[in-house]
C-alpha cells in the first residue's frame, strides 16, 4: 500500500511545483474517499499522459496492463497480491547468486580443484532457471493482477479475490481482458471444493481508448474496467460483448 | 536523447524495476554459466582462445578462434597445445616436438616449438626451465574458426569499445519490456 500512494504524490510535486492551496485540498480528498467519476478528471490533468507507439502491439498491451494495475490499486481500492512476481524475483535472484559464486570461485582457485563447485553451481542455475520459466508458463500464465478489496473484513460476505488475465492475439488489435472473481465460501471444508468463481471477459479493440497519437484515454479505459468488475462481482452473464 | 527511457524508468514500481534489473543480470549470468559449463564439458580452463601472434603460421593466423579440450590421456608428439608458463598470464599455442616420460611416475617432460619460429620454446620458458609438464597445459587444440577472434583482439586493444558495447546492451535491456 505504501508504494501506491508515495509515487503518485511525489510525481505530482515534481510536475506541478506551484500547487495552490485549493488544489491541494482536492488532491487530499480524492486519496481518502472512494472514487467518483468527477474526481478522476481533476487527477488526470495533473498526471503525465501515457503515450505509446500505437503501432507496437506489445507496447499497447503493456501500457494497458500497467494501467489496470494502477487503477485497481488506487481508484478501485484493491490491495495487490504480488505472489507471482515475488516468486519469480526470488528464483531469479537466487539463481544469480549461484552464478556469481560459480563464476568467482574459479577466479580464486585453480581449475582442477574448483571443478566440483562449478558443476554444482551450473546445475543449480539450470534447475532454478527452468523452475522460473515453468512457473511463469504454467502457474502465472497470463495473469496480470491478483488482489483483494482494501480494508474489508476477511469474513464478510462481500470479501473476494479478483484475478485479471489479459491476452492479445498475435496480429490482432483486440484486447481480451478476463475478470475472475472468487468468493470465499463458509469456513467448512466440505464446500470448499466448489470453486464459486465468476468469470467475465471483455474483448475490445485498443482503438477504443488510444487516440491517434497513441495517448491512452484513462477515463474511457477505466469505465470499461469498472464495468467489467461490476459484472464479474454481481455474477450476471450479460449478452455477447 | 534518453529522456523517454529515463521517464519510463522513473514511472516503474519497485518490483518492476527489480524485474528489469533481474533481466539484465540474468543475461550476464547465463553467459557466464554457459562459459563455465563449456569449460567443465571440455575439461579445459579456457575452452575457447584467440591466437594473438603469427608463430603458428601457416596453420593458425592472428585472429583465429581455437576450440580446446583436455582429455585424460597423455600428450603426444605433434599435438598442438595451449600452455601457460608458470608465473605468466598469457597462454601460448605451439606444437609439441619432444617428449620424455619418467618411467615410474609417468610424469611427462614436454618441449614445444612454434611452427613459424626458428628455435624451440626454451627461450620463452622461465630461466633455468627446460621442459613444461602436463599441469601447465590448458588444453589441446581440437578445432578452429578463422578470423572470428579479431573481434576480441579489437576489444582488447580498444577497451572503450568494450564498455560502449556493454553499456549500450545494459541500457537497452533495462528499458525494454519484453
Amino acid at each position: 500500500m505504501e508504494e501506491v500512494t508515495k509515487p503518485a504524490q511525489g510525481k505530482r510535486e515534481r510536475e506541478t511545483p506551484e500547487v495552490t492551496g485549493s488544489e491541494e485540498e482536492i488532491v487530499k480528498t480524492t486519496t481518502v474517499t472512494t472514487t467518483t467519476i468527477t474526481t478522476t478528471t481533476e487527477i488526470k490533468q495533473r498526471e503525465e499522459p501515457i503515450k505509446v507507439n500505437k503501432w507496437n502491439l506489445s507496447e499497447l498491451k503493456n501500457a494497458c496492463d500497467d494501467h489496470v494495475q494502477k487503477y485497481l490499486t488506487t481508484k478501485a481500492q484493491y490491495c495487490q497480491h504480488h505472489v507471482h512476481t515475488d516468486v519469480k524475483l526470488f528464483l531469479g535472484y537466487v539463481s544469480c547468486v549461484f552464478a556469481l559464486v560459480g563464476g568467482s570461485y574459479t577466479y580464486f582457485t585453480p581449475f582442477q580443484e574448483s571443478k566440483d563447485v562449478t558443476l554444482v553451481c551450473v546445475i543449480a542455475y539450470l534447475i532454478l532457471n527452468t523452475l522460473m520459466v515453468a512457473y511463469s508458463l504454467f502457474v502465472e500464465k497470463d495473469t496480470i493482477f491478483v488482489g483483494c478489496p482494501m480494508g474489508m473484513d476477511k469474513n464478510s460476505e462481500k470479501y473476494h479475490k479478483l484475478i485479471i488475465h489479459t491476452t492479445t492475439k498475435r496480429y490482432s488489435d483486440i484486447y481480451n481482458i478476463t475478470f475472475e472473481v472468487k468468493h470465499k465460501n463458509d469456513a467448512s471444508r466440505a464446500s470448499s471444493s466448489i470453486n464459486n468463481s465468476n468469470v467475465y471477459t471483455i474483448s475490445r479493440s485498443y482503438g477504443g481508448w488510444f487516440d491517434v497519437n497513441g495517448v491512452l484515454d484513462t477515463e474511457i479505459f477505466e469505465k470499461v474496467l469498472a464495468e467489467g468488475i461490476r459484472v464479474a462481482l454481481s455474477g450476471e452473464k450479460p449478452h455477447e460483448q | 536523447m534518453f529522456e523517454e527511457e529515463l521517464s519510463f524508468l522513473r514511472r516503474m514500481t519497485k518490483r518492476q524495476l527489480a524485474m528489469q534489473i533481474l533481466n539484465f543480470v540474468m543475461i550476464i549470468s547465463s553467459a557466464l554459466m554457459v562459459w563455465k559449463g563449456l569449460a567443465l564439458y571440455t575439461n579445459s580452463e579456457s575452452p575457447i582462445v584467440v591466437v594473438l601472434s603469427g608463430s603458428m603460421e601457416p596453420a593458425f593466423y592472428r585472429g583465429d578462434l581455437l576450440f580446446l579440450g583436455m582429455p585424460n590421456e597423455p600428450v603426444h608428439v605433434g599435438d598442438i597445445v595451449v600452455f601457460k608458463i608458470p608465473g605468466r598470464d598469457v597462454p601460448i599455442v605451439h606444437r609439441v616436438i619432444k617428449l620424455h616420460d619418467e618411467r615410474e611416475t609417468g610424469k611427462q617432460f614436454i618441449l614445444t616449438k612454434g611452427d613459424n619460429n626458428q628455435v624451440d620454446d626454451r627461450g620463452l620458458y622461465n630461466p633455468g626451465q627446460l621442459w613444461i609438464h602436463k599441469e601447465d597445459i590448458v588444453g589441446k587444440v581440437r578445432g578452429f574458426l578463422p578470423h572470428v577472434g579479431m573481434v576480441t583482439i579489437l576489444m582488447n586493444d580498444y577497451p572503450q569499445l568494450k564498455w560502449i558495447l556493454i553499456g549500450g546492451l545494459g541500457l537497452w535491456v533495462l528499458v525494454n519490456r519484453e
